[in-house]
């Protein structure tokens, strides 16, 4: 099957540090794929390459059959990675309506701001926060927050769905919630989901894949099962000293 | 030919060292609490005016002013820190945009207060040594060039004693760099912001005097400063101390040198287009490590 | 946003009104406070699309000002054309500028970008002045209009309010269509912004090159008007100062913002200017923009729009973004 999201070979040094080195994992259209890896191993760097906010110094990224590695990022909004930020980012000084609108206005052809703010509310029923919709963004609690981020990211009808550390800073509940919404992302809106993640229960319980990180390389690739036992990521998480990190 | 360019040289040095402690104060309050004082160089400029009233009314030399000037233009950072930057922090959302506009207000205000007391003419502070120059090896270093350039380099090396050497300056560089964490070691955030303001302020009491040395000022001159130090701290780099002095060195340096290459005219134009090749190349400042 | 369809029609109907003035042989002083106000609300209201709806502060504006004040007097000085007839030109020649700098600038953020702005005007102020084709330090003198005073007067007068509509129709076009929702959004946060398929660099320069353009017709007119051009008063800082302390002072969310604020502005320092004396009221203004800086951030008008619902304090995440 041919792959949604191609990595192949991504390098991106600031300076004097290698942030990525030689990375390449696929990702396959419906899949679910877990990002994990210590602090500083590169995570948020990649997610930054993917959706154009940096560019790598080798290396290609390919959404289907498109190149997205040189596209800046309203490019690659535009060509379908929609993608949440590790600290929530909404537009504070709009509703929650509007929110999701400028998505919908941007992030797709669409050029009519009513019908925007119409597709708007089918996107926040759906991730439940409609009653909200007239609110001030920054007004929203820090779980609903998120749920906007990702409605946003929804607005510009992705295909690929770039989530990152969505679940930090959730109580139980919340993740529960959080975990079923992702399901529901890949369900009903047939979307792919690449996430970076901290929170272990969410990525066993959602993730058919995981792709471990360290210092900014590839270190191992499975399933939940196996990444859990794996003696190199064991290592990594547990047993080494994690040195400078960032 | 060799001896205009050392010439050169030298002035040129001297004056960027004196613009130096300018941009410092500045580059300061910029790096540490996110606000672009304009109104920084609209002190230096009150601070000249006063020490021309001391020189008048008491015959006091404009560096022996400095003696109350120094403090009081500390209370007054202060009191701009109490009064306005903290309704400021607090009220709006990007803390740097809305500071230009507020201490461009405060300038305005300042600068047109000057005007009306002292008049929008330009004034010369004359000291016992203004005109009087040192002749050394075939160079002529003015001694009001000179006091400008020892005051200059006095104040910068008391401000690094200050962040690297005391405790309070400790706290100001920590709360600059890791504010929420400084606050979790019991650093008392409002203090330290106001002493740093004080510092800033004090220091920007000193340049005017130092500028006022060498160069006329009016109430409206302040602009013209605040353009250079804006030009030293973005070479230099936002919240960089020895960065903002080595750039003053350099501005001072691109300044008198261009004088020898191109007509007068241009010169300013040659600084101007090192400001913007420097934004648009390097926007964190050439020297900043 | 908030559009109140009501409001337009009061305000282009008064606009005519003022159109009809002039029959009502007003008073040499009247006309001139009017032309002075209206240009500089044109001005304003132009700014505001880039400065109030999108956030990116230029205190450059005069910059194109003065250019089309100087194009235009070129070509009259060598070709005979009028610049009232020209004045486009001169707008598409500031407009061109805009391109030209905003291109490499536009990409610098916040306190940068303003700074940038103000080192142009004083470029531009520098070049001008030194160059002999636009008369260098002696300035350009202009043929004089052909009319007689009066005639002059009211044809002046007419043309910055043709000038102050096409400006509010461009500000009130650019807030409801997408364009104004994208400079609206990148305001916020432009990366974020980008994140969710916001071309803000497009629509950045859009808005520049618009502003511009107004600005540039605008000198146009006033170039004719006075018939000597000297960099002095064409690039000088104050102009830029009044667009944006108007813009900010009216409010800079609505398209009418600028307008209120022009004209709060301008009464208020004639009134002060001709009672206590030009640096009171200049002090007056400094007080004023720290004002309504801190306390009036949504402008003047932001009292007469409906209320949004008060903005709490967002709770878990005081930090910036990255």
């Amino acid at each position: 099957m041919k792959p949604l999201l191609d990595i192949q070979g991504v390098s991106k040094a600031f300076g004097g540090l290698q942030a990525l080195r030689d990375v390449t994992f696929q990702v396959g259209p419906g899949e679910i794929v877990g990002l994990i890896g210590p602090n500083g191993s590169g995570k948020t760097t990649l997610f930054n390459v993917i959706s154009g906010f940096l560019r790598p110094e080798q290396g290609a990224i390919r959404l289907g059959e498109l190149e997205l590695t040189r596209l800046a990022p309203h490019d690659v909004a535009r060509a379908g990675v929609g993608r949440t930020f590790q600290i929530v980012r909404p537009f504070q000084g709009l509703t929650v309506l509007d929110n999701v609108a400028a998505a919908v206005l941007f992030g797709t052809g669409q050029g009519d701001v009513a019908a925007a703010r119409r597709r708007a509310e089918e996107l926040l029923a759906f991730v439940g926060l409609a009653q909200h919709r007239h609110s001030p963004a920054g007004q929203l609690t820090l779980s609903q927050k998120k749920r906007l981020e990702v409605a946003k990211a929804l607005g510009t009808e992705p295909r690929l769905l770039l989530l990152d550390e969505v679940f930090a800073g959730l109580n139980p509940r919340e993740i529960d919630d959080a975990i079923a919404l992702i399901f529901r992302l890949r369900d009903e809106l047939s979307l792919t989901v690449l996430m970076v993640e901290h929170v272990m229960k969410a990525v066993m319980q959602t993730c058919q894949r995981i792709v471990v990180l360290s210092y900014g390389q590839k270190i191992a690739e499975g399933t939940p099962q196996a990444i859990a036992t794996d003696p190199q990521v064991l290592q990594v998480y547990l047993g080494v000293e994690t040195g400078a990190g960032h | 030919m060799l001896v205009e360019v050392v010439q050169a040289v030298v002035t040129g040095l001297l004056i960027g060292l004196t613009f130096a402690v300018l941009a410092v104060g500045f580059s300061l309050i910029w790096g540490t609490t996110g606000v672009v004082n304009i109104a920084h160089s609209a002190f230096a400029v009150l601070a000249a005016f006063l020490s021309l009233v001391a020189s008048r009314q008491w015959g006091l030399d404009p560096i022996a002013a400095l003696v109350g000037l120094v403090p009081l233009f500390f209370i007054l950072g202060v009191v701009l820190h109490e009064v306005l930057i903290k309704v400021a922090a607090r009220r709006t959302k990007e803390l740097g945009l809305a500071s230009m506009i507020f201490t461009f207000g405060l300038a305005s205000f300042m600068e047109n207060g000057m005007a009306y007391v002292w008049g929008p003419g330009p004034r010369v502070l004359n000291t016992a040594y203004t005109g009087a120059a040192v002749h050394l090896l075939g160079i002529s270093i003015p001694l009001t060039h000179a006091y400008g350039a020892l005051l200059g380099l006095a104040t910068i090396g008391l401000l690094y004693g200050f962040l690297y050497h005391t405790f309070p300056g400790k706290a100001v560089r920590a709360v600059w760099q890791q504010r929420d964490g400084a606050a979790l070691c019991g650093i008392p955030l409002h203090r330290v912001t106001a002493l740093t303001y004080g510092v800033s302020i004090a220091s920007a009491s000193v340049a005017g005097v130092a500028m006022a040395l060498i160069y006329s000022f009016t109430p409206a001159t302040y602009m013209v400063w605040l353009v250079n130090v804006f030009l030293i701290v973005i070479v230099g780099g936002v919240g960089s101390l020895l960065g903002a002095a080595a750039a003053g060195l350099i501005v001072g340096l691109v300044s008198s040198l261009s004088v020898l290459v191109m007509p007068f005219v241009w010169t300013n134009l040659a600084l101007f287009g090192l400001l913007i090749l420097v934004l648009l190349v390097r926007p964190s400042g050439l020297l900043k490590r | 946003m908030v559009n109140r369809p009501r409001d337009w029609v009061y305000v282009f109907g008064i606009l005519l009104a003022l159109g009809l003035l002039p029959l009502a042989q007003p008073s040499e002083y009247v006309l001139s406070f009017l032309y002075f106000l209206f240009s500089y609300a044109a001005m304003a209201v132009a700014w505001n699309v880039l400065g109030g709806f999108g956030g990116y502060l230029s205190f450059g504006h005069v910059t194109f000002f003065g250019t089309g004040a100087y194009v235009t007097g070129l070509m009259l000085v060598h070709w005979g054309w009028s610049p009232l007839i020209t004045a486009p030109l001169g707008g598409l020649a500031a407009a061109l500028l805009a391109l030209v700098i905003g291109y490499p600038t536009l990409r610098l953020r916040g306190p940068y970008f303003t700074v940038v702005t103000v080192v142009t005007v004083l470029i531009a102020k520098i070049v001008v002045l030194n160059v002999p084709l636009t008369g260098a330090a002696m300035g350009l003198w202009m043929p004089f209009p052909p009319w007689d005073p009066f005639t002059s007067r009211v044809i002046f007068y007419e043309a910055v309010l043709v000038l102050l509509l096409a400006a509010l129709l461009m500000a009130r076009w650019v807030q409801h269509a997408k364009f104004g929702f994208g400079l609206r959004v990148l305001r916020e946060d432009e990366d974020a912004a980008a994140a969710i398929g916001v071309p803000a660099f497009r629509l950045k320069l859009g808005a520049l090159l618009l502003s511009a353009f107004v600005c540039g017709m605008v000198g146009a007119v006033h170039g004719y008007d006075r018939s000597y051009l000297h960099p002095d008063f064409m690039f000088d800082l104050h102009p830029s100062i009044m667009m944006v302390l108007m813009a900010l002072f009216g409010g800079r969310d609505h398209w009418l913002g600028p307008l209120v604020g022009a004209v709060a502005v301008m009464i208020t320092d004639e009134l002060l200017t001709v009672y206590v004396g030009t640096e009171a009221a200049r002090m007056l203004f400094g007080l004023l923009l720290i004002i309504v800086v801190l306390f009036l951030p949504e402008g003047v008008i932001s009292l007469r729009l409906p209320k949004k619902p008060p903005r709490a304090a967002a709770a878990g995440e005081g930090v910036s973004s990255p």
